[in-house]
């Protein structure tokens, strides 16, 4: 895929970001279900899609800081050490998963537990999904 | 795996930084394979091989363990 298209899906996707965040503290102080998390999420959406316009028209206002861009995020030892980096994350995250399942359970909080238990099913399950995908394509 | 990026760069005078522009990697992968803490793709090496007119086997070093 071209990179200028890249970020112009980019670009779209904060603006969507943006205006869910909007639409998410509307939601939270004109209904009666008043939600502190609501509002806080949508803040941080709104933040984040802004933040991203404006590094949208930053990088695109110079073909140079366009090729910079393009070189930071292709280079091949930096997407192998993201990728190494996003390898290793999972694993620790399965793991401490895990290890708060036991807790929990160990605190009679049996609902939370569950919900934990499906999220690492539900994990390993796009993993293999994944992999195989993968592996078919290659 | 060893290579001859940094004699070869020396030879011809120039940058890590305008080595790292005209095969299109940033200025630490240039530094890294140098170092030989990277090994690169074969992309890569032939990008590299073709920018200073030689052949793989000519910039990179290749020794079974």
């Amino acid at each position: 895929m071209d990179f200028e298209k890249k970020l112009k899906i980019r670009l779209c996707t904060s603006i969507i970001c943006a205006v869910l965040g909007a639409i998410m503290i509307a939601a939270a102080i004109f209904t009666e279900y008043e939600n502190n998390a609501l509002s806080s999420f949508g803040t941080g959406m709104i933040v984040f899609g802004i933040a991203n316009v404006k590094k949208y028209f930053y990088i695109t206002s110079s073909n140079e800081r366009l090729k910079k861009q393009q070189i930071m995020e292709t280079d091949e030892r930096n997407v192998a050490i993201a990728n190494k980096a996003k390898s290793i994350t999972f694993t620790i995250s399965i793991i401490l998963a895990y290890v708060t399942v036991v807790v929990l359970s160990i605190l009679n909080m049996h609902t939370a537990a569950e919900c934990i238990t499906y999220s690492i099913l539900a994990l390993i399950a796009i993993y293999l999904v994944t992999y195989y995908a993968i592996r078919r394509k290659s | 795996m060893n290579n001859k990026i940094k004699d070869l760069r020396k030879e011809i005078s120039i940058t890590q930084d305008e080595l790292a522009n005209a095969v299109d990697v940033t200025r630490q992968t240039i530094i890294s394979l140098e170092n030989g803490k990277y090994n690169a793709s074969l992309q890569l090496a032939y990008k590299i091989s073709k920018y200073f007119g030689k052949t793989i086997e000519e910039v990179f070093i290749f020794e079974e363990e």
